[in-house]
C-alpha cells in the first residue's frame, strides 16, 4: 500500500542504536547504576523489534532515547541517518513528529476536557497541518480502528467512551500521522483480552498497510514471539541475546532468555496445556 | 516501568460533574447575593437619582423620599453612592483577581514547565513576595504611586499573585508528568502549545477557586485602603463612604444607621457572595470533597430470620450477593452472586475490568465505596454473616480475621515512611508495640525482603518488592483469609512468578484460605485450584482448575483463554472475545455475554441462564452448557485445537 511519509533514503535502518549507555545516580545518591550500557540495535524499515527483558533491564530508558526525550550518556542514537544529537531543540521535534509512542495505559494519553476529532487530530495539528485537511484523515484513522459510524464519537470526550472505544481513540493517534516508527511501551500488560488483540492487529496494521517500523517493549516472551519480526533480550542495561523471534523464544541460548522463558511457562497454563507442575 | 506510570491520575474528577445538595444551596445563595451587587453596579446610573460626586443637597440630611439615605458631610447623596461603589468593588475586585492570576499562571508555567534556574529564581521571587505584609505594602505603594483606581487595581494584583503562583507551579510539576501531556512532547509538541493546551488546562479547576479567593481579598484590601483615606479622590466606593462617615463621627450619632451600615453590608454581602460561590467553585473543581458532605443515606431494615448456616469446609460462603451503585444511572455491579472458597484451597477469580470481581472483594471486606451499597444476599464466614454483625465488629473482623491485598503496590504504601514501620503499624493492631516492631521483621524476612532493607523507602523498591510488603502487611494480624486483589498486574513475568509462589507458600504453611483476583486467565488457572469467571457482576462458570481448564463450558471463558498468546503453536496467532462488554446501567434482558457471544441462540437474548450446577462442582451459566452436541460447535478463532479429551 502507501509508502512511508518521508521515504527519501529507503536504504539503511530507520533506527540505529551504537553502543548507547545511560546511567542514573544511584539510589541512596551514591555512585551511578547504569539503565542501558552499550547497546547497539538497528531496526529495519518495516520491522517490527519486540525488546524483552525483566522489569529494571532498562526497556523504558531505551525508549525515551528513542524518542529523543532522554540523551545518551555515551554513544548515539541514529535516526533516518540523523543523529538525534546532533540535532537542536526545533529539529529534534520535526523529527518526533515522524514517530508515536504508544503509552501502557492509552488512556492516560487522552486530555480528559478534548473531544475525539481534536484527540486524534492532534499529532497532526502538531505537525502543522492545515485544519481542512485533517477532518478527512482523523475520520479515516478512526473507521480504521474500527469506530464506526464516525460521526458518532467525533464530538464525544473521553469519560463518554467505554474502555474499549477509548482504547481504540489511542491507536487512532498512532495511525493519523502515518509515522515512520512507533514505539509501544508494555501496551498490553494491563488491559483486558479483548482489548489486548486490538493493540496487536493494529501494529500489524501500521507494518502492513503503512510501512511503519515498530519497536514492541514488553516483558512478555509469548506476546513478543507472536507479534514481532525479531526479538532482542535485554537484561540489567544490556542486549543479552537477539535474533529471529522463533529462534529466540523458542531455542533460547543465554541464561536470562531461559530465566523469562521459564517464568512464562510456569506463570500461566492454558487450554491445551498439562496438568499444572506441582511446586 | 513505564515512560508515564509516575503519576496515576485520579479519575473520578473525569466523571460529569455534579455538586453535592449542600455545595449547590450555598452557591446558589452565593451567586445571588453577587447577583444583587452585580446589578446595582450595572444599573446604577438609573437607580441613583443623583450624581454620586456631586453636592445635590444640604449636608447630613436624614433619609428621604428625594434621598433615600440621606446626605454626607458635604451634602452628597449617600444612596447614590453606596449603589455607585458597587462597580468600583466590582471593578478592583475582578481586574486585581484577573491579574494577579494571569501573573500567577504566566509564573507558575514556566517556573513548573521549563523548570531549572527558571524554577529558582522565579520561585524565589514569590517566597519574598509572600512575606512581605500584604495592606503595608498597599499603603505605602498607593501613597507613592498615586490612589487612581488603576494604580490600586494594579498594586493589590502585584502583591496577590504569589500565592496562586505558588499553589499552580506544584500543580503543573503534577501535570505535567500526566500521560496526555508526555504523549504529546513525544508527538514532538512545542514547550508553548503543551503548556497551553495540555497543562493549562488542567488548571482550570484550581485557577477558577483562586480566582473567587483572589478577587474576596481585593475587594477587602480595597476597602481598606479607602477606609485609611487613600481611595481614589475622585471615585466613590464603599470604603470612601465609611471613610468620611468617620471623619464626621456618623458612628456615634444616629447616622450610623444609614451611612455606615449600608456600605458595611453590601461589602459583607459581596464578600460572602464570593466566598459562598468559592465554595461551590471549589467542590466543582474537586469532585473528591463532594464525598465529604454530609447526605441522607436510607438503609432498609435487614430479614429477621436466621441465615442457613455455613456449610462446614468452607472459608467464606457469599450467597446472592448484590452490590448496587446509586446516582443518576444505577448499577448493579455485583447481580446476585454464590461463590464458595473451600478451606484450604487457593480460588481464583477471573474476569475483564468492570465486571465487579474487586466490588465483590470490597464487599466482602465490609468496604464498599460510599455511592454504593449491598442490597442483598450473605457473606458467611467464620460461622456467621458479616452483614449482620455490625459496624463495630466487621470492622474487628477486617484484618484480624480477613485481610486484604490491595490492588497496584505502587500506590498503596506511604511514600513517606520505610516499609518496616508500615508493616509494624498494621501488626499494632492484635501486637503490643514492642512485639509488633519483631513480628514486622519477621514478615519481612519471610516474604523474602532482606533485613537491611528493612529500613528502606517503597520507592527504593521494585514492584515485586512492593507487592510483597503489602502482602506482609495483610499477614500481619494472622488473618485466616487474604483477598489478594490483582496482585501480579504491572509485574513483569519473573516476579509474577515469585508473587505467586510466595502466596502459594503461605496458604500451605500458614494453613491460610486465599482468593486471588485476576484479569489474566491463564495465570489463575496455573496456580489456583478452583476457579469463577464474572462477567458483567455475575459468575458465568466456576468449578475446580482442572476440570474447567480441560472442559470448558462457558463460550466467554473458552474465548477468554483464547486470547492470551502462547509460547509454542503457530506464530501471529492470538485470539479474542469480539466485542465490548456491556453498559453495566443497561444490561441485555438475557444472558449478558450474548451480544458477543459466537453461538448464541434466540433464547440467550431473552432468557438468563442460571449456574448449571451445585457449589463445589463444575457449573456454568449458558444455555448451551448441559449440551455436549452443541458444545462442540464453539467457533475457537485462535485456531486453538479442540481436541479436548472427554
Amino acid at each position: 500500500m502507501s509508502e512511508p511519509a518521508a521515504g527519501q533514503a529507503p536504504e539503511g535502518p530507520l533506527l540505529e542504536l551504537q553502543d548507547v549507555g545511560v546511567s542514573f545516580a544511584g539510589k541512596g545518591g551514591s555512585g551511578l547504576t547504569a539503565a542501558l550500557d552499550g547497546v547497539s540495535l538497528s531496526v529495519a524499515r518495516r520491522e517490527i523489534v519486540a525488546v524483552v527483558g525483566p522489569s529494571g533491564a532498562g526497556k523504558s530508558t531505551l525508549a525515551s532515547v528513542v524518542l529523543g526525550l532522554h540523551r545518551p550518556d555515551t554513544g548515539r542514537a541514529v535516526f533516518d541517518g540523523s543523529p538525534l544529537a546532533g540535532l537542536n531543540r526545533r529539529q529534534l521535534r520535526r523529527l518526533r513528529q515522524r514517530m508515536h509512542l504508544i503509552f501502557q495505559d492509552p488512556y492516560s494519553s487522552l486530555h480528559p476536557g478534548r473531544r475525539v476529532a481534536w484527540l486524534v487530530g492532534e499529532p497532526l495539528a502538531v505537525a502543522g497541518a492545515p485544519r481542512p485537511q485533517r477532518g478527512p484523515a482523523v475520520a479515516r484513522a478512526l473507521a480504521e480502528v474500527g469506530l464506526a459510524p464516525v460521526e458518532a464519537f467525533l464530538d464525544r470526550h473521553p469519560h463518554q467512551l467505554s474502555g474499549g472505544q477509548r482504547q481504540r481513540v489511542a491507536l487512532a493517534r498512532a495511525l493519523v500521522g502515518r509515522p515512520d516508527l512507533v514505539v509501544a511501551d508494555e501496551p498490553a500488560s494491563m488491559l483486558d483480552a479483548s482489548l489486548r488483540a486490538v493493540i496487536l492487529e493494529l501494529v500489524r496494521r501500521l507494518r502492513d498497510r503503512h510501512g511503519a517500523s515498530v519497536v514492541f517493549i514488553t516483558h512478555d516472551l509469548a506476546l513478543a514471539r507472536h507479534i514481532a519480526d525479531r526479538v532482542v533480550v535485554l537484561d540489567r542495561g544490556r542486549i543479552v541475546e537477539q535474533g529471529p523471534a522463533d529462534e529466540v523464544v523458542l531455542r533460547p541460548r543465554h541464561p536470562a532468555t531461559l530465566a523469562l522463558l521459564e517464568a512464562s511457562r510456569r506463570a500461566r497454563r492454558s487450554l491445551h496445556d498439562g496438568p499444572a507442575p506441582a511446586s | 516501568m513505564s515512560l508515564a506510570a509516575e503519576v496515576v491520575e485520579p479519575r473520578s474528577g473525569e466523571r460529569a460533574r455534579r455538586l453535592s445538595g449542600t455545595a449547590r444551596a450555598l452557591g446558589i445563595a452565593g451567586v445571588a447575593l453577587l447577583g444583587v451587587v452585580v446589578l446595582a453596579a450595572l444599573g446604577a446610573s438609573v437607580l441613583a437619582q443623583h450624581p454620586p460626586e456631586r453636592i445635590v443637597a444640604a449636608p447630613f440630611l436624614r433619609p428621604s423620599g428625594q434621598h433615600w439615605l440621606g446626605t454626607d458631610d458635604i451634602g452628597r447623596d449617600l444612596f447614590a453612592q453606596l449603589v455607585h461603589g458597587a462597580r468600583v468593588s466590582l471593578s478592583v475586585g475582578l481586574g486585581a483577581a484577573v491579574l494577579a492570576l494571569g501573573a500567577g499562571t504566566a509564573v507558575a508555567l514556566v517556573a513548573g514547565y521549563r523548570g531549572g534556574w527558571w524554577d529558582m529564581v522565579l520561585m524565589r521571587l514569590v517566597d519574598l513576595t509572600l512575606t512581605l505584609p500584604l495592606l503595608v505594602l498597599v499603603l505605602v505603594l498607593t501613597a507613592f504611586l498615586g490612589r487612581g483606581l488603576a494604580v490600586s487595581t494594579v498594586l493589590i494584583a502585584s502583591v496577590l499573585w504569589a500565592r496562586p503562583a505558588r499553589l499552580l507551579r506544584s500543580q503543573v510539576l503534577k501535570v505535567r508528568r500526566f500521560g496526555h501531556v508526555v504523549a504529546a512532547e513525544a508527538m514532538g509538541a512545542s514547550a508553548l502549545r503543551v503548556s497551553l493546551t495540555h497543562v493549562l488546562a488542567r488548571l482550570v479547576p484550581l485557577l477558577s477557586s483562586q480566582l473567587v479567593r483572589a478577587a474576596t481579598v481585593a475587594v477587602v484590601v480595597q476597602a481598606g485602603i479607602a477606609f485609611l483615606g487613600l481611595g481614589d479622590p475622585d471615585r466613590v466606593s464603599w470604603g470612601t463612604m465609611l471613610f468620611f462617615a468617620n471623619a464626621s463621627n456618623a458612628v456615634l450619632t444616629e447616622a450610623w444607621k444609614w451611612w455606615v451600615l449600608p456600605p458595611g453590608l453590601a461589602l459583607a454581602a459581596l464578600v460572602l457572595g464570593l466566598a459562598l460561590a468559592g465554595y461551590a467553585v471549589e467542590e466543582w473543581a474537586e469532585p473528591r470533597l463532594a464525598r465529604n458532605a454530609p447526605h441522607r443515606s436510607r438503609r432498609r431494615r435487614r430479614p429477621v430470620e436466621e441465615p442457613r448456616p455455613q456449610a462446614a469446609g468452607t472459608a467464606l460462603e457469599i450467597r446472592s450477593l448484590r452490590v448496587r451503585f446509586g446516582g443518576t444511572r444505577p448499577v448493579e455491579a455485583v447481580g446476585g452472586v454464590d461463590l464458595t472458597v473451600r478451606r484450604g484451597r487457593i480460588l481464583g477469580l477471573a474476569g475483564e475490568s468492570g465486571s465487579g470481581k474487586s466490588t465483590l472483594a470490597l464487599a466482602v471486606m465490609g468496604l464498599v465505596p460510599e455511592a454504593g451499597r449491598i442490597t442483598e444476599g450473605e457473606i458467611m464466614f467464620g460461622g456467621r454473616d458479616l452483614r449482620r454483625i455490625g459496624r463495630a465488629n466487621q470492622a474487628r473482623v477486617r484484618g484480624r480475621e480477613l485481610a486484604l491485598v490491595p490492588q497496584s503496590a505502587m500506590n498503596a504504601l506511604n511514600p513517606v515512611r520505610t516499609v518496616l514501620a508500615q508493616v509494624e503499624e498494621a501488626a499494632r493492631l492484635t501486637c503490643p508495640p514492642a512485639e509488633a516492631r519483631r513480628r514486622a521483621g519477621d514478615l519481612l524476612e519471610r516474604v523474602g525482603i532482606d533485613p537491611r532493607r528493612h529500613e528502606a523507602f517503597p520507592h527504593h523498591f521494585s514492584g515485586g518488592m512492593r507487592q510483597r510488603v503489602l502482602i506482609a502487611m495483610a499477614l500481619a494480624n494472622e488473618p485466616r483469609l487474604i483477598i489478594a486483589d490483582e496482585p501480579v498486574t504491572g509485574l513483569d513475568v519473573v516476579n509474577q512468578v515469585v508473587v505467586m509462589e510466595l502466596l502459594e507458600s503461605l496458604v500451605g504453611e500458614l494453613d491460610l484460605d486465599l482468593v486471588v483476583i485476576s484479569h489474566e486467565l491463564p495465570l489463575l488457572a496455573r496456580w489456583a485450584d478452583d476457579l469463577a469467571i464474572m462477567y458483567a457482576g455475575r459468575v458465568v462458570e466456576r468449578g475446580p482448575v482442572e476440570r474447567l481448564v480441560r472442559e470448558p463450558r462457558h463460550p466467554y471463558t473458552r474465548l477468554l483463554f483464547s486470547s492470551f498468546p502462547d509460547l509454542e503453536g503457530p506464530r501471529g496467532q492470538v485470539g479474542t472475545v469480539p466485542g465490548e462488554p456491556p453498559d453495566p446501567a443497561r444490561l441485555p434482558a438475557g444472558c449478558a455475554f450474548e451480544p458477543r457471544c459466537p453461538c448464541a441462540l434466540p433464547r440467550c437474548a431473552t432468557e438468563r441462564p442460571e449456574l448449571d450446577g451445585a457449589e463445589g462442582t463444575c457449573s456454568a451459566a449458558c444455555w448451551l452448557a448441559g449440551d455436549v452436541s452443541v458444545r462442540t460447535l464453539f467457533v475457537d478463532p485462535a485456531g486453538v485445537a479442540d481436541g479436548d479429551p472427554g
